[in-house]
């Protein structure tokens, strides 16, 4: 089981995601913006980064996945989650993005797969 | 009488004899009702009457009628003795219709008894001067046209009556020519069934004066339309309109290739002066100036329809975008929550208080999603087709914020809307929620992460028009950076996020309006004023 970060700024959308990973087992934090999960991710050791793409105050999922690479536990393994349709431009740092709306059990089983492979899945950039 | 006096009548009676009958002067004696009493060769000449012809007729049966009362006036004044003698202009009637410019003085001769016998009146031909006043005035009138960019059929038809009023008795045409086809440039004083016939006619070197002169890049000139060459098919045709000569003059291109023709069609069979050479180079010189604007200013048209077209396009692109993600957030929580019914029931735990809890976000989400489909169906009418109309302002704001309103929920945007309900304007509604939706878009960007984030809508009557303001709590747009917003494609956005189109289309919709779309100069938060008619002109 891992510990995960889930970070998206529809509240209902992240308390359904909290939930359903809850029930796999995971330990899931969850942070509204940027700001919110630097906070977690200087506090303790997250495992998975689950990042909306589009984040208030004009900053990215990307952006946080860099920041998020400098903090104190190491680079967290990394996944997008956006509403947008097209292809996003994230350099290689996400393993993996989901597009709304996405069955959530293909997150779930994504996660199972990662744990089970310590190498990052790959995805092409 | 002494010899020398005979001498001297004698004498006086051949000069005055030389003068009357030699000098290139009209001279007649008229008597005080205007009867011409004595006409000399000059002004039979100029006239086009015999002298037997002219004995006997009032002078103001020959003069042009505009210029009777002055006449008249003039005639009646010296007749009473009151002018010692008179010079001024006035027109004459040739017999053969077309109109005379003459000097004219008129010197009162007195009886012994002291009245008015008669009047001498010299007659100087100014015609040619007159005309080319005129013809220059015209000219300038013409290149006046061009200059206000009024339509090039309007400058054609002014070309053609100038030519048919430096020309008397002479019909003229204006073709362009487009593709080896003569198409209707001005033909005012032809019948409808003659313009129809020629227009779209193939050129060639049979094809009439104007379509031989088209065919062979040079001036055709038919003094006699029964024997002439160019006539080919249409020799009986053109004559049924009561034609006998017909002299066309191209206009070349700077290859040398016609891109239009002048005609000068005449009654009887005419042998072309220099004069009406000249006159039809001047006509295709304004013909070539007039064409030439006219393309250019096609080309520019177009060249800007594409522009916009294309920035519509990019807009609706970047629209639909934003659309979609505004869609596909709630459509992830009805899915999410499908996902966790699944696993309620999965592990037994279906209560009924989460049924209903799942229940009731589902139906919430739905209303959401069902909100902005609402407001698309307003989008998805032809914005452009529509005929603008008198609204109430508060329904285009409220369809408007039907799409963003959520996502300004979400974010902790406050959104303030102040517009009385009773407020109407003059608009396309379809294009004028796009407008404010792209302010909104924009205004909610410029405060996203901001402590304070509020946009405020408002809207007010005055001076006959409606304003609408769309402020928001953002940073601010930098002082060198204003001008260029409404460019195209300048952004400062996120490549993903801004095509930097949303502003200068909004922009061209506003002005489509007869309104403005302007930033307001030193308020306290960025501010956009959409400035539109109350009433519209039609």
């Amino acid at each position: 089981m891992s510990t995960l970060l889930l970070v998206d700024d529809e509240p209902e959308l992240l308390d359904i995601m909290r939930s359903v990973l809850e029930i796999e087992g995971h330990e899931v934090h969850i942070a509204a913006d940027q700001e919110e999960a630097l906070k977690i991710l200087g506090r303790q050791k997250v495992d998975f980064l689950i990042s909306d793409y589009r984040l208030p105050g004009g900053d990215t999922g990307v952006d946080l996945i860099k920041h998020a690479r400098s903090g104190p536990w190491g680079a967290p393994r990394a996944v997008l989650i956006t509403g947008f349709t097209g292809a996003l431009e994230h350099h290689g740092l996400a393993e993996e993005i989901f597009y709304k709306p996405f069955n959530l059990q293909n997150l779930v089983g994504w996660i199972r797969q990662a744990e089970s492979s310590a190498e990052p899945l790959s995805l092409a950039p | 009488m002494s010899n020398s006096q005979e001498q001297w009548i004698s004498d006086s009676q051949k000069y005055v004899a030389a003068i009357y009958t030699r000098v290139g002067i009209g001279i007649a004696r008229v008597s005080v009702e205007g009867i011409i009493l004595q006409a000399n060769p000059m002004l039979c000449d100029y006239l086009g009457y015999s002298e037997a012809e002219l004995v006997g007729m009032n002078f103001q049966n020959i003069t042009h009628p505009d210029d009777k009362t002055l006449s008249d006036h003039l005639r009646q004044k010296l007749g009473f003795g009151q002018l010692g003698h008179s010079t001024f202009e006035k027109r004459y009637i040739h017999r053969q219709g077309h109109t005379l410019w003459a000097q004219i003085t008129a010197i009162p001769v007195h009886a012994e008894a002291g009245d008015v016998d008669y009047f001498v009146t010299a007659i100087h031909d100014i015609t040619e001067r007159k005309t080319s006043e005129q013809l220059l005035r015209h000219q300038n009138e013409v290149l006046q046209l061009m200059a206000l960019n009024r339509p090039l059929q309007e400058t054609l038809t002014r070309i053609v009556q100038l030519i048919e009023e430096q020309a008397p008795g002479c019909k003229s045409t204006i073709y362009l020519v487009q593709e080896g086809k003569l198409m209707l440039g001005a033909a005012p004083s032809f019948p409808l069934s003659f313009v129809e016939a020629v227009n779209g006619a193939a050129i060639g070197p049979q094809a009439g004066s104007c379509g031989a002169a088209a065919f062979l890049n040079r001036r055709v000139v038919s003094t006699d339309v029964r024997v002439d060459d160019c006539w080919g098919p249409y020799r009986e045709w053109f004559q049924g309109y009561g034609f006998s000569a017909a002299w066309s003059t191209p206009v070349l291109s700077k290859d040398g290739k016609a891109i239009g023709t002048v005609s000068m069609c005449w009654k009887d069979p005419k042998e072309p002066t220099q004069r009406h050479f000249e006159l039809a180079d001047v006509a295709t010189k304004l013909m070539g100036i007039a064409i030439e604007r006219d393309l250019t200013e096609r080309l520019v048209r177009e060249q800007q329809a594409k522009m916009v077209a294309s920035s519509k396009l990019a807009a609706l692109g970047e629209m639909a975008g934003g659309l979609a993600h505004e869609i596909n957030n709630p459509l992830a929580i009805i899915s999410g929550r499908s996902n966790q019914l699944r696993l309620a029931s999965k592990g037994k735990k279906l209560t009924e208080s989460f049924v209903e809890e799942i229940s009731e976000s589902i139906e919430r989400t739905t209303q959401r999603i069902s909100q902005i489909v609402r407001g698309l169906k307003a989008f998805a009418r032809d914005g452009d087709h529509e005929d603008p109309q008198e609204i109430q302002l508060t329904a285009v704001i409220e369809d408007t914020l039907s799409f963003c309103r959520e996502r300004m929920k979400n974010h902790e945007v406050e959104l303030d809307v102040e517009c009385a309900p009773e407020l109407r304007c003059w608009c396309r509604p379809v294009q004028m929620s796009q407008v404010l939706l792209n302010l909104l878009n924009n205004a909610h960007d410029a405060v996203e992460g901001r402590k304070e984030k509020w946009i405020r809508v408002s809207a007010r009557e005055l001076n006959g028009r409606v304003e609408i303001t769309v402020s928001d709590s953002g940073p601010g747009i930098p002082e060198q950076l204003r001008e260029k917003v409404m460019q195209p494609f300048f952004t400062t956005k996120d490549p993903n996020r801004g095509t930097g189109l949303g502003l200068s289309v909004s922009n061209s919709i506003v002005e489509s309006h007869g309104g403005s779309l302007s930033i307001v100069e030193h308020a306290p938060h960025t501010t956009f004023l959409i400035s539109l008619p109350r009433r519209g002109n039609g």
